[in-house]
């Protein structure tokens, strides 16, 4: 690895998975951030206190290694802290930050702790309930549920890595952590099933009371990677110029949101259609889920029928959103 | 409410993420700003009724 971004991928925006093209995005995104980083750091000469070293240690990790998905979450908060004016919640936030450390290993999976008593998963479960328009409760999972969510992501990797390998490659690739952790069961109230967040890159959080399989667990990491996989991308720039408060109809909610919200809903369903239709196509997909893979696929096709009619009707694209979100549409042309 | 003068100045324009989020440097309320920052740059949460 190098402190400088290697050649372009020449299918950077391609909607097919690609391994090699997510360790661009990763190194991307984490040089973006090494530069903000350094800039605050200047900016913040003689208010906040830290070891000169010890940042330029940090900065350098950062450039050539993968760090942990909480160091994303630190700069969020640390820029926000300064924007009001707290030095004090700042300078912790910034020792803490330049403390964290690089994920040189492969995909961890790991059961969130209890908010009320982890920092570090208070921090997990704050970043998941960010959105105020749907507030909803983040539990550590029971040992029962997490050890059956780890089950289920063991053998939707294992039908990937029979039938889609480039797909579980690209995952592998993509994330550094997968977080379990569980909601409410209050009828009235809201849920989750996964989260992902561009503070938070690298990682996913899945709702581990999941019973639906290794096949709904292929099509959860497919998903949630491809909310990260859209996450790297707009590192420079947006995918959509619509005014986040203006709210328009959701393939995949049942609340109206913002154009950003299902531009992600309807290219992260295209990625889902895929994710069953190549292990269908493959012949290495068990018989008995033959039945359950035909249902996901109308029902995905449908769903992303509807997010593109909504896109092509209120989206007001960037370039490089015009160019993803034709990736994903001339995919689903072309297999239907 | 609009900003007062702060001990560090960052120009959101030059921070990653946030450069994406103009509009939101001009509240004062953090709150705000991360509700608009979830919103534009992604939190994103398949959230369902139980």
């Amino acid at each position: 690895m190098t402190d400088t971004l290697p050649v372009t991928p020449v299918d950077l925006h391609a909607f097919e998975p690609s391994a090699e093209r997510v360790l661009f995005l990763d190194q991307r995104m984490r040089l973006r951030l090494r530069d903000s980083l350094r800039y605050i750091a200047e900016q913040a000469r003689g208010q906040l206190d830290f070891d000169q070293e010890q940042f330029e240690k940090f900065l350098a990790r950062l450039a050539q290694q993968p760090i942990r998905p909480l160091a994303f979450s630190f700069y969020s908060d640390l820029v926000l802290a300064i924007e009001e004016d707290d030095i004090n919640k700042a300078q912790l936030l910034f020792t803490e930050l330049i403390q964290q450390p690089s994920h040189t290993g492969p995909l961890t999976i790991s059961a969130l702790g209890n908010p009320a008593e982890d920092l570090t998963a208070r921090r997990y479960a704050h970043f998941i309930d960010a959105d105020p328009s749907a507030a909803f409760q983040v539990f550590p999972p029971s040992v029962e549920a997490a050890a059956n969510c780890r089950a289920q992501i063991r053998d939707a990797f294992a039908l990937m890595d029979a039938g889609d390998p480039v797909l579980a490659a690209e995952i592998r690739g993509l994330l550094r952590e997968i977080i379990l952790a569980a909601g409410t069961e209050d009828p009235k109230a809201m849920t989750f099933d996964g989260a992902s967040s561009f503070m938070l890159w690298g990682a996913i959080i899945l709702n581990a009371n999941r019973k639906d399989g290794a096949l709904g667990m292929v099509q959860m990491l497919a998903h949630e990677s491809a909310h990260n996989l859209l996450f790297g991308w707009s590192a420079d720039e947006s995918l959509v110029e619509n005014p986040p408060e203006a709210l328009y109809p959701s393939p995949l909610r049942v609340d109206p949101r913002p154009m950003d919200g299902i531009y992600h809903a309807t290219f992260v369903t295209a990625r889902m259609y895929r994710a069953v239709r190549v292990l269908y196509d493959s012949g290495t997909l068990p018989s008995e889920l033959h039945e359950k893979a035909r249902q996901e696929l109308t029902h995905n096709a449908a769903l992303f029928a509807k997010g593109m009619g909504t896109i092509q009707t209120y989206g007001q694209l960037t370039s490089l959103g015009q160019t993803v979100i034709d990736g994903a549409r001339n995919y689903m042309l072309a297999v239907n | 409410m609009k900003s007062t003068t702060k001990r560090i100045a960052l120009d959101w324009s030059k921070l990653f993420g946030f450069n994406q989020v103009k509009s939101a440097q001009a509240e004062c309320k953090s709150k705000s700003a991360q509700a608009m920052i979830g919103g534009k740059i992604g939190t994103k949460t398949g959230a369902k009724p139980v």
